[in-house]
């Protein structure tokens, strides 16, 4: 609820409800202004002709004007007539004036019988005009005006009414209008969610029928595709140099080497070593770029086979089990049986070294690091937990790019580029993981598609098994 | 038995420094490098015979690696291949072994690391996999019961050690790199950052080098060596 009053297509659907119910009642005052006034000069000119006819059609005199009004009075029952001596009495006609109306009214005037008057059932209001005649008698001539008192009545109560369902009406609408409206807004945000996390080559959907909305798709993928096309190039250029590089440095290794078979004693040697080492590093990134290059071509793909997970995993936590006690931690395997996903096992394998091999490397002496695997609706969970630092929630996602180490392993030999390779790896795989807090340390969960189900196998594919 | 071998290598190779770094690095082992520039001298040379091993580099003039070593294989000529390439992608290196390559290196590679696998393909001809009993002084494996023994005592090893002492034995003499361990032994081609194959070695040792017998596994520079040590 909170997020609706917050939201957009609330406040444009209170703000087009405010201005449409303003409009409205101006819209209403206007034609009551005009429809009352309208009526008013129709009823005056009406009763202004009454009036001149009885006077001018009289012969004169008090009893002249009274037999004029008894021969209109008998043609007809909508007018009424009221003749009165300059003292107040009643010399003809049929309306009678309560002497407090009498007192204030002067030219033309609107009545009722709330204005002490008695008028017939199927009369609601009056309008008149009071005229004093020559000898000082006062003439009032009135018609009818229900139209008057109906449009008075309409505007002070059923027309709230109607305002009010209206503005109800405009407010639902504009509502759902807007919200369908900012529905593609919503598609918008979710789309560059999705990119923001590393789908580069998702899009916004554009529907074709050219309006804003589509404009605003339009040149937003624009931009994406630019936004693509240089992070393209920058790969594109990392790509290039680690190749270029390649040679000379293979080159310089060479060279060293065949320099260190001359070396005339051990100290010269050892310097030989320590810069083959370093060329090695060096070396050992520009590979690491090449190959994360190799996989996002996803050429690999075609590749693909069944890779039986659950042996690759036992395998793979034998050999660092025996590494973690020469450390002095622990490694534990929980692996269900007959897991297999497709893949390329190659990469698999690797992707789950550098992983292990992290949990190795941060989990303090003492400390043990956690393998499970099993089987999940249609994938296959891997989780490799440890019990070090952990990364802070807001590097997990930065710490996937290329190069980018935390301060915490800024001191230790790596290339920045593991967890790039592991990403590139999974993504290949169409797998999805995420880092979890293990309180302590990291948790990495990963998702990979499963193959079909295949009978569980007790022996490791590749080593030679002694009887 | 620790008598280097004397490996008469045919290099298919273009590039003069690469050449020349084998020249000089192999030569202390004393091979017979004969070394042809192209791809047509080299397959017409390798056709002729007369060598234990091809070394042949992937990108070449005239007919690429690849294309020779298929042309020899299907000319029934199985000299054991090495190819050597720049590239170092996982679909290089997978379709070098399809083409008929019997091992394949990166460059750079490390001397020893060539060294390692010449000897290889040299034992090979020698005694060309079929012999199931390896024996380093008292220390003896059957490839085919997995049973091993030093001495009288019966050594009990993990699938991955049995593997790893039996690499180790048919390299016997020869400096064997980490690197090519992590390939052999694991299928790792890359490099690992925790002391995967140290850790393993020294297991190894704790369990065959004891009891008094002389040490048989020792560490050298950048890998190991397997054999009796003055």
């Amino acid at each position: 609820m909170k997020n609706t009053l917050k939201s957009t297509a609330f406040r444009l659907s209170l703000q087009s409800t405010v201005i449409s119910g303003a409009s409205a009642m101006i819209i209403s005052s206007v034609i009551y202004y005009a429809a009352g006034s309208a009526i008013r000069r129709e009823l005056d000119r009406t009763i202004k002709n009454e009036q001149m006819e009885i006077v001018s059609g009289s012969e004169g005199g008090t009893g002249g004007v009274a037999q004029s009004i008894a021969d209109e009075l008998s043609e007809s029952n909508r007018t009424f007539y009221a003749l009165l001596s300059p003292s107040g009495g009643m010399l003809a006609g049929n309306l009678r004036i309560p002497p407090a109306l009498l007192a204030r009214w002067q030219g033309y005037e609107t009545l009722t019988r709330a204005d002490g008057l008695a008028l017939p059932r199927h009369i609601t209001a009056i309008r008149g005009l009071e005229t004093t005649l020559e000898d000082g008698d006062r003439l009032y001539v009135a018609e009818e005006a229900n139209g008057l008192l109906a449009l008075r009545y309409f505007f002070a109560h059923s027309f709230w009414l109607y305002l009010t369902g209206m503005l109800a009406l405009a407010m639902a609408g504009g509502f759902l209008l807007v919200r369908s409206a900012l529905a593609r807004v919503q598609a918008i945000a979710l789309t560059s969610r999705e990119i923001m996390a590393g789908n580069l080559a998702r899009r916004v959907a554009v529907d074709g029928s050219g309006d804003e909305f589509d404009r605003l798709a339009l040149s937003l993928n624009a931009m994406l595709d630019q936004i693509e096309m240089l992070m393209r190039n920058i790969q594109q250029v990392s790509n290039d140099i680690s190749h270029d590089l390649r040679s000379p440095l293979a080159r310089l290794r060479e060279s060293l080497e065949i320099s260190r078979l001359d070396a005339p004693d051990d100290q010269t040697e050892h310097a030989f070593d320590e810069a083959i080492t370093q060329v090695d590093h060096v070396l050992g990134i520009f590979s690491a770029i090449l190959r994360i290059a190799e996989i996002e071509s996803r050429a690999r793909r075609e590749h693909f086979s069944e890779v039986h997970l659950t042996e690759l995993l036992r395998d793979m936590s034998g050999s660092f089990k025996t590494v973690a006690m020469a450390e002095g931690k622990t490694l534990d395997a929980e692996l269900e049986p007959g897991l297999v996903v497709p893949g390329d096992r190659e990469l698999l394998e690797q992707m789950f070294v550098n992983l292990i091999e992290n949990a190795m490397i941060y989990s303090p002496v003492g400390g043990s690091i956690q393998i499970r695997a099993r089987a999940g609706a249609g994938r296959v969970e891997v989780e490799i937990a440890d019990d070090g630092p952990g990364i802070p929630e807001r590097e997990r996602q930065r710490v996937l790019q290329r190069f980018v180490r935390l301060d915490a392993s800024r001191h230790r030999e790596g290339t920045g580029l593991g967890l790039a390779l592991v990403a590139s790896i999974a993504s290949l795989h169409e797998a999805t993981f995420r880092f979890e807090d293990n309180a302590p340390g990291l948790r990495v969960v990963l998702h990979l598609p499963r193959a079909t189900q295949l009978p569980a196998r007790d022996t490791l594919p590749d080593v030679p098994r002694p009887a | 038995m620790n008598e280097p071998e004397r490996v008469r290598i045919l290099l298919i190779e273009d590039d003069d420094k690469t050449v020349a770094y084998l020249r000089r690095g192999l030569a202390p082992e004393g091979h017979a490098l004969s070394v042809a520039t192209d791809g047509c001298t080299g397959l017409i040379q390798a056709a002729e015979g007369g060598f234990d091993l091809l070394i042949i580099d992937r990108m070449l003039p005239g007919i690429d690696g690849l294309a020779l070593l298929r042309t020899l294989r299907t000319g029934k000529i199985d000299t054991p291949a090495l190819f050597l390439t720049a590239l170092g992608s996982i679909d290089d290196r997978v379709t070098g072994l399809r083409a008929g390559g019997d091992d394949y290196l990166v460059k750079p590679f490390e001397l020893a690391e060539l060294e390692a696998r010449i000897c290889a393909v040299a034992r090979r001809r020698h005694s060309p996999g079929k012999s199931t009993r390896l024996r380093v002084a008292d220390l003896a494996l059957d490839r085919l019961s997995g049973e091993v023994t030093r001495g009288d005592r019966v050594i009990e090893l993990t699938p991955r050690e049995f593997h790893l002492l039996s690499f180790l034995m048919l390299h016997e003499g020869q400096i064997v790199p980490r690197r090519l361990l992590l390939e052999k032994v694991w299928n790792y081609h890359y490099e690992t950052r925790t002391s995967i194959v140290q850790t393993h070695i020294s297991r190894l040792r704790d369990k065959i080098d004891t009891d008094g017998g002389r040490p048989l596994i020792r560490t050298v520079k950048r890998g190991y060596c397997m054999g009796l040590h003055d």
